[in-house]
């Protein structure tokens, strides 16, 4: 029932919204961001999204890695969010990219989506210059303060090159404006540990497609995924197959891509997804430098797995 | 947790419900109402609402822990208690016409505001049927109803059936400005509207089946007429313009319901203008900004294939009216395609708007004044 911004300021602050409510349940896409001609491509990027709302996909991550965040710039992300905001006009959850290796960067990204309307914000760790978990804690509670919505964290220590630790998150969740993490170092010690100590105040999110099964059959709530890119539809059928609690069901959708999991990730995501959509004539153009077009004998094995799940015809 | 207090207290009798649980899942996160009472019948009654909900819970947050301790009360017999503890309550029981009546007016007169999700009293002259964008002036009925019953606080509103929310809407404005003669109407109605899902109701599964019980179809005739009425001193007294005739049918959509309408004008007008003032239209709460109001109440859609139970149905939190493909018609001025969210617009978010309406109108005190200051 919540609308963005203006009632956020209308009614009395943080106590009249539930932060401890898991932003979504089920499946969210890290939609890729269409481009034409150098430029964004609006008119695609709703069509997009429109094919993920009829799919059954409860929420928009737009500026994710998936949406090549890291090759915009500032003017570029504002108003793609913008965009999200008003073209899904409270249909399902939008979720914005805005985590940084630069708090202040961080904080003013935050700050920027909840005027534009987000109902959520994704904060990935600090990467490449990294910090200790002390400095995790405190980046995060630091951006946490300032901004009034919740904050799902992202771990993704393949890209980022740090990891947080239980006792960091569970020491995080502390905080009401802090809802969970998606979670991508497919480390299911930490994840375990994490819901064990947590009890309901933190959710978890895979942040891997080939993990959505496993982790919500031990308490994950859901997936950001890429795969739903191309499939939105089954990857809402397995996960709410999964929050109904029926895995053995979930687990046939999720083997039967688990191929195309692999392939849509054969190279640096975005490249093998957006090829993908390219090769389903969805048009999305090619990703920005320093991404690249993918080699030719990654893009047979890509068709071929497309083939093999009917997503292209012989 | 001084803001907290300083909340309206909302009881939710019938709470245990399907109707009910929605209730219980919007206020968990609304700004102005707390939920301070559950009541159900006498089966749950004494159970902690846990207890009494356990393995039927059937929205897709969880349980909120506000409402899990809470001792289910009597909807019958503990009505002075509940009366006491609350400033209002939202009803949505599934007892007999008579007994929800009854029920409804022992709590008005008890003083406790009654906004009902029942039909029992669509149909009584003085108890208001809102639709808070179309026809907030009807809540002046409510000093009528109040003289009759006895009682300075207490009192009944309804709201309208779920299926004239995907047509009214759009028809009221073009009634307003150019006169309504005649509509024809087809409904395409979600089984969530009959409480039910595809896991237990598999014959809806690739079906359609072209009768919805309960009068569906007169509902969908006569409740426009009222929502339309006049204000008399005692009575709202039901419009006898437009005739309406309308077919509902049962289709295998989950939420949302669709209307396919034709409609004739009393002044001619042009697709431009329609259209327009749809895009234009406001209502009192998007005036006075209301916490569960869509900023924008119709949306039209210039796509020829919008819009789509799937797709639009929740747009706005499932609060605002879709709109498309309004195009000339041969037999009739115009026809076009309307859309709304039964359950949300159409039953437990549209019984929430009211309730806000009432307490910014000041029909309900108690509460948070402040907020409702702000707002003039």
């Amino acid at each position: 029932m919540r609308k963005p911004s203006m009632n956020m300021t209308r009614c009395v602050g943080k106590d009249c919204i539930n932060m401890k409510t898991p932003v979504f349940k089920g499946s969210a896409t890290a939609i890729v961001t269409p481009f034409r001609e150098g430029k964004i491509d609006f008119k695609k990027l709703g069509e997009l999204i429109d094919f993920q709302i009829a799919g059954g996909t409860a929420a928009i991550v737009i500026n994710g890695t998936t949406g090549e965040c890291s090759t915009q710039t500032i003017e570029e992300s504002t108003a793609a969010i913008d965009f999200c905001v008003k073209h899904i006009n409270s249909r399902v959850k939008v979720i914005a990219g805005t985590g940084s290796n630069d708090t202040q960067s961080a904080l003013f990204m935050s700050q920027s989506a909840e005027k534009s309307g987000a109902d959520a914000l994704m904060m990935v760790t600090p990467y490449y210059n990294k910090t200790t978990q002390q400095g995790l804690i405190k980046h995060f509670n630091f951006l946490a303060d300032r901004v009034n919505l919740p904050i799902i964290l992202y771990n993704v220590p393949s890209r980022t090159g740090l990891s947080f630790t239980a006792e960091t998150y569970t020491e995080l969740a502390k905080h009401p404006n802090i809802n969970g993490v998606k979670e991508a170092s497919g480390d299911f010690k930490l994840i375990g540990n994490t819901l064990a100590a947590c009890d309901g105040d933190f959710f978890v999110w895979s942040g891997n497609d080939e993990d959505v099964v496993p982790l919500m059959s031990i308490g994950g709530l859901g997936i950001i995924s890429v795969l739903s890119n191309v499939i939105p539809a089954e990857v809402a059928q397995m996960t709410k197959l999964c929050l109904d609690g029926d895995y053995g069901k979930a687990a046939k959708i999720h083997l039967k891509y688990f191929d195309l999991i692999d392939k849509l990730f054969i190279e640096v995501n975005p490249i093998p997804v957006k090829t993908a959509l390219n090769l389903m004539g969805m048009d999305v153009g090619e990703p920005r430098m320093p991404l690249c077009e993918m080699s030719f004998d990654n893009l047979e094995k890509l068709k071929k797995a497309m083939k093999r799940v009917g997503l292209l015809i012989e | 947790m001084e803001q907290q207090s300083k909340k309206y207290k909302v009881g939710i009798v019938g709470a245990t419900g399907m109707v009910g649980q929605r209730f219980i899942a919007i206020i968990a996160n609304h700004p102005w109402f707390d939920v301070a009472s559950v009541a159900a019948s006498s089966k749950s009654s004494g159970k902690t609402y846990e207890e009494a909900v356990a393995g039927r819970w059937m929205m897709k947050d969880p349980l909120p822990e506000s409402v899990r301790e809470l001792v289910v009360l009597s909807a019958e017999s503990d009505i002075r208690k509940i009366a006491d503890e609350v400033d209002f309550i939202f009803c949505a029981v599934t007892m007999s016409r008579e007994e929800t009546s009854a029920l409804e007016e022992a709590f008005a007169k008890a003083e406790c505001p009654v906004i009902s999700a029942n039909s029992a009293h669509r149909n009584t002259p003085d108890v208001p049927m809102i639709i808070p964008e179309i026809n907030p002036q009807h809540l002046k009925i409510i000093e009528s109803q109040r003289k009759r019953l006895g009682v300075e606080r207490g009192f009944i509103t309804v709201k309208s059936n779920c299926s004239i929310q995907s047509y009214v809407p759009a028809l009221h404005p073009l009634r307003e400005k150019f006169g309504l003669e005649k509509v024809l109407v087809c409904t395409y109605q979600a089984i969530s509207g009959a409480g039910k899902t595809f896991e237990t109701w598999p014959e809806m599964i690739e079906n359609v089946i072209p009768y919805i019980g309960g009068d569906e179809e007169k509902k969908s005739e006569r409740e426009p007429l009222k929502i339309w009425g006049n204000l008399e001193e005692n009575s709202i007294v039901p419009a006898s313009l437009p005739d309406i005739s309308a077919q509902c049918v049962r289709v295998a959509a989950l939420d949302g319901h669709m209307a396919a309408v034709h409609m004739s004008l009393r002044e001619k007008t042009s697709k431009e203008n329609i259209i327009g003032l749809w895009r234009e239209y406001e209502g009192l709460p998007q005036k006075l900004n209301l916490p569960s109001a869509p900023r924008q109440f119709l949306h039209y859609f210039d796509e020829q294939d919008r819009p789509q139970t799937k797709l639009d149905c929740m747009l706005e939190n499932g609060m605002a009216i879709s709109l498309g493909r309004l195009r000339e018609d041969s037999q009739y001025d115009y026809k076009f395609i309307g859309l709304s969210h039964n359950t949300l617009r159409g039953a437990a978010g549209g019984a929430v708007l009211t309730a806000e309406l009432l307490c910014a109108e000041g029909y309900i005190s108690g509460g948070q004044k402040a907020i409702c200051a702000s707002l003039q």
